[in-house]
Order: structure tokens, then sequence, then C-alpha cells
């Protein structure tokens, strides 16, 4: 008994550990995690090798789902107003009393570098996208744009776009 | 039946080993007192040897009987010392296992910072060129009309991205 007890709290312990680690992270992550890998789906996810320093993005992640449902969309909704809760909308447009655009820019941690969630869900295709990089919601749109520039010269291979 | 007949019945039933051991101790305590009549006075040295035999054992048995004690403190000692060892070894193995979680996900994101890739119906692609189109698509689907909105609200940006 007293063998199990010891086990229970080692496994309580590590296990808070990853709780503690998961409460750091967004809750759209589980969004790109559960919906990512799905018939109909498709998950990029742009790291160092394509990023590289032409860029401030240094992680890139998007999501789209071709044809959503009323399910993903409301917990890609619900994903989003969690982690923008402390944020700032940057674009909303609404159609028909539904949400079809969004560009938010996620609360600034203190020596961390800055978070935009986007989405887009028209026709009922659905998009989502997370950003991280160091410059500020002004230069979202450039950098975007440097970042479909990339693809041109990536692997010193001129690529047609 | 007086008490000296009583002790000689005692004493023969003692000889023949048939006494219990209360009768027993009523003969060594009666051979302790001073009064003995003269017929039973050889008896008397026996049963003094007897209790004073029956006293070593009974000091013997306090030196056990405190032996025990001091075994069984250790062992409680000992057993305190096993419980914290133990609450020891366990803090140590729960320290190891935050820091092993903590630097397992420290690697998870080293690896997704380390390779770029793109997942289509569940199938995985890191080849250059089908993650450049994905991810073109993906950015053009995004602005596709929404362009000027977008400028629009640029200027508007400037007011809190400041603070």
């Amino acid at each position: 008994m007293k063998i199990h007890k010891k086990y229970l709290i080692l496994f309580l312990l590590s296990f808070s550990v990853h709780w503690v680690a998961a409460q750091n992270g967004l809750k759209i992550e589980q969004i790109f995690k559960n919906y990512g890998k799905q018939n109909g789906s498709i998950l990029i996810e742009l790291a160092n090798d394509v990023l590289g320093n032409q860029t401030k993005i240094n992680l890139y992640k998007s999501l789209i789902i071709s044809s959503s449902t009323r399910e993903t969309t409301d917990s890609t909704l619900i994903a989003i107003g969690y982690d923008i809760k402390d944020g700032s909308k940057l674009i909303e447009t609404q159609k028909d009393g539904k949400l079809e655009l969004g560009y938010y820019f996620l609360k600034k941690k203190e020596n961390s570098p800055a978070e935009y969630i986007l989405y887009k869900n028209k026709s009922r295709k659905l998009t989502l996208i997370y950003i991280r990089g160091n410059f500020p919601p002004q230069q979202l749109e450039q950098e975007l744009d440097k970042l479909k520039d990339l693809f041109i010269t990536v692997n010193k291979k001129r690529i047609k776009l | 039946m007086d008490n000296k007949n009583h002790i000689e019945i005692l004493l023969e039933k003692y000889f023949e080993g048939m006494t219990s051991i209360e009768e027993e101790k009523m003969l060594r305590d009666y051979f302790q007192q001073g009064n003995i009549p003269e017929s039973l006075e050889i008896y008397r040295p026996m049963f003094a040897f007897f209790n004073q035999e029956i006293s070593k054992e009974s000091s013997v048995i306090s030196v056990i009987g405190k032996s025990e004690t001091v075994i069984q403190q250790t062992a409680k000692k000992q057993k305190k010392n096993l419980i914290i060892i133990r609450w020891v070894t366990t803090g140590i193995a729960a320290c190891f296992l935050i820091f092993a979680g903590i630097t397992l996900l420290n690697k998870q994101e080293e690896k997704l910072f380390a390779h770029s890739r793109i997942y289509i119906n569940g199938e995985k692609y890191t080849d250059i060129e089908t993650i450049r189109s994905g991810t073109i698509n993906t950015l053009n689907d995004l602005f596709e009309g929404n362009e000027e909105i977008f400028s629009a609200q640029i200027d508007a940006l400037d007011s809190f991205i400041d603070e």
C-alpha cells in the first residue's frame, strides 16, 4: 500500500510537470493536433531550415480544413477566444453574425517574441495560422510577404511562384 | 488441617512432581519465612537456593526485556531513517522526472524548430517544393479579398503597439 502511495505521488508529480507545461502552451495547439492530420486537412510547420534569418518570423504553423464542420469551427473559435483573452484584435470581420476573418495579437510576455493568430472561415474552408516572431503588428503583413518571398531562393535555387 | 501438615502434603506432592506453579510458590514463600518447624528445617536451604535461582532468572529476563526495548528503539530509529531515505530518494526521483520532463518538452520544441514539414490528409512531406506550394496557397487564401481590410488596419495598430 505504501509503495503504491509512493508511486502515486511520483506519478502525480510527473503529471503535474506536464500539466504545468501544457498550461504554458496555447489552446489552439490542440486544434493543430486534433485536426492537422485528418483527411481533408493541410498542416504546415515552418522551422529555421526554411525561415532562417531572412524573416523575423521564427515559428509558423498553419492549418487548412477544406470542409469544416460546426464542431471544428466551434472548437477552433473557443480555443482562439481563450488564447486571445488578454490580447488585441487587429482585424475582425463577420458575415451573417459569424466570424469570417480574424487577426489577433496575443498578450506579449516580457522578453518573449510576439505571437499572432490568424483565422479565416469562408465557404466552410477554415484557415488557422499561428505565428511567432520578434516584430510588432504593423510589420505582420510585411513579414508574411517576406515569408512568401523566402521560397523563391530557398536552397540557393530559384523557384517559380 | 494445620499449616505444617499442609506443607508436608505439598512437599510430598512436590517430590512426586505433582505440584502446580502456585503450590511451588507457596512452598518457596513458606521456607523464606523465619518460623519453620525443626522437622522441615532440612528443606529450607533447598528452597532458598530455588528462590535465588528464580530471582537470578528474573533479573536476566529483566535485562533481556531492557535489551529488547533497546532493540525495539533502534529498530524504530532505523525504520524512521529508512522512511526518510525513501522520501529523499522519492524526492530525488521526482526532481529527476521534473527535469527529464522539462528537458523532453524543450527538446520537442527544439525538434519542432529544426525541420519544416507539411501534412496533407495526414501524410507527412518534408520536401521544400510541397511545403512551398502549401504555404503560398495558405497565405494567398488568407489574403484573398482581404488586402484592403488588412492595410486599413495598419495605421490603427500604432496606438497600442508602443504601449
